[in-house]
């Protein structure tokens, strides 16, 4: 068992050394910089004031992810109204180009999807997690985060067509 | 799954902004002060709880050892009759002195027990609500905080011992408030007011008395949302001086404005003599 101060110091060094990770994912739910660095900066306060609820230092990845998810989800369900008029925003700027099916269809399907299977697609695909991973992050268990999963992949196939998937 | 791929390599470059480094710093530094802080309130607290634990076990154990306890620096004696308990918190934005008496070699071994119990009570609900405070001023983004409570012994002659615990805080406005034991030692019993006199009538001539007292005193004027009378209740806070003469006591407001803050009036004898029951106390 770690001490209060030794733990501490172990996700300190976990918060620094992971840093890029932590803003990619918190960037993919927010695209935009501030936002994501206000995100890493709450989750990171968060999990270090509650360090005491962190029983084993292995689930230490988990546990902080589950933190910065939730963040992150907490973050765009206050700022619901105005992430809609961005993305209808880019949509009227940005018309879809039938051709050519680029990375950046991809991204903005994924974009699209609702925040709960752009959960999944981040972790499962981007980040490499396990699908129990997930499951301990998005607090459910494995069959949830598997059919949630399909949902979004089906999703996208939907979107941006069978072929790019 | 190829796209999938490409798009993974995408996300790879999102660039890193070099803020991220420093904003972490801070937010790991807050954290740390915040930690610390914590630790510090929690050893404190646990001290006092061991401390209170060994002190009052002791005491009841051995009256020799509250007597020795007079000769320890910090457990200040002022008489034989009484040990003062001194918790003090200092920190840059909130303060507390926290005194707690107990008294012995009172005849009576029961009222010693019920009045130290008391006393016991007072400081532990005291300090529950300076840290309940301190609580709500962290929530509330700080806030400056001071609480003094001072015990101090008002007489002490061969038949009484008067005792008075004086409360005050300090935040934003101040506010001070004061009780009185007046304990006849010989027999061991906590006097009140009624108790002095043969029937009600002392409440009505002490309350012209004041009245007059106050009108005479220029310094002094009334609170105008206090109407004059009755000024005084039948258990008034009191206490008996060396001079063996009654002095009535008012919290701040209670009569007068705020600003003279709590006041005391000696009443003369001569205006209550026909009414004690005895000269024992008061002459």
């Amino acid at each position: 068992m770690m001490t209060k101060e030794e733990k501490f110091a172990f996700v300190e060094q976990f918060v620094m050394d992971y840093r890029h990770v932590h803003y990619r994912i918190a960037y993919s739910y927010v695209k935009n910089e501030q936002n994501a660095l206000d995100i890493v900066q709450e989750a990171t306060l968060k999990a270090l004031r509650s360090i005491q609820k962190l029983d084993e230092i292995q689930y230490l990845k988990t546990w902080f992810y589950r933190i910065l998810v939730n963040t992150a989800l907490d973050f765009l369900r206050k700022h619901q109204r105005v992430t809609v008029m961005e993305e209808d925003t880019l949509h009227f700027l940005l018309p879809a180009q039938e051709n050519e099916v680029t990375n950046f269809d991809l991204l903005a399907a994924i974009d699209r999807l609702s925040p709960i299977h752009r959960t999944v697609i981040v972790l499962r695909f981007l980040e490499d997690l396990k699908l129990e991973e997930i499951a301990a992050i998005t607090d459910t268990n494995v069959n949830t985060v598997k059919t949630r999963l399909y949902a979004a992949l089906k999703k996208l196939r939907l979107d941006i067509g069978e072929e790019y998937l | 799954m190829n796209r999938m791929n490409d798009y993974r390599q995408s996300y790879d470059d999102i660039p890193i902004p070099p803020e991220l480094d420093r904003r972490l710093r801070e937010t790991i530094a807050q954290a740390g002060r915040e930690q610390r802080r914590n630790k510090r309130m929690k050893s404190w607290l646990f001290s006092i709880v061991a401390l209170f634990v060994i002190w009052i076990s002791s005491l009841n154990v051995s009256p020799q050892f509250a007597q020795a306890m007079a000769n320890v620096p910090g457990f200040q004696s002022l008489v034989s009759a009484l040990t003062i308990h001194e918790i003090v918190v200092e920190q840059e934005m909130y303060e507390a002195h926290i005194e707690t008496p107990t008294i012995a070699n009172v005849t009576n071994p029961e009222l010693e027990q019920v009045l130290n119990a008391k006393y016991i009570a007072e400081s532990e609900a005291l300090y529950e609500s300076f840290e309940q405070k301190l609580v709500e001023m962290d929530d509330a983004g700080g806030g400056h905080l001071a609480i003094d409570s001072k015990v101090e012994v008002i007489t002490d002659t061969d038949i009484l011992f008067v005792l008075s615990r004086s409360y005050s805080e300090i935040q934003g406005s101040s506010s001070y408030e004061i009780e009185y034991d007046n304990v006849d030692k010989q027999l061991g019993v906590v006097l009140t007011l009624p108790s002095l006199f043969i029937n009600d009538e002392y409440i009505d001539r002490i309350n012209e008395y004041i009245v007059h007292y106050l009108e005479d005193e220029q310094a002094v004027s009334i609170n105008p949302e206090k109407k004059p009378l009755p000024l005084i209740d039948a258990d008034q806070p009191f206490f008996i001086s060396n001079k063996k003469t009654l002095h009535i006591s008012f919290d701040k407001y209670e009569i007068t404005a705020g600003a003279y803050g709590p006041i005391t009036i000696e009443i003369p004898t001569s205006l209550i003599d026909d009414l004690l029951v005895s000269h024992r106390y008061i002459e």
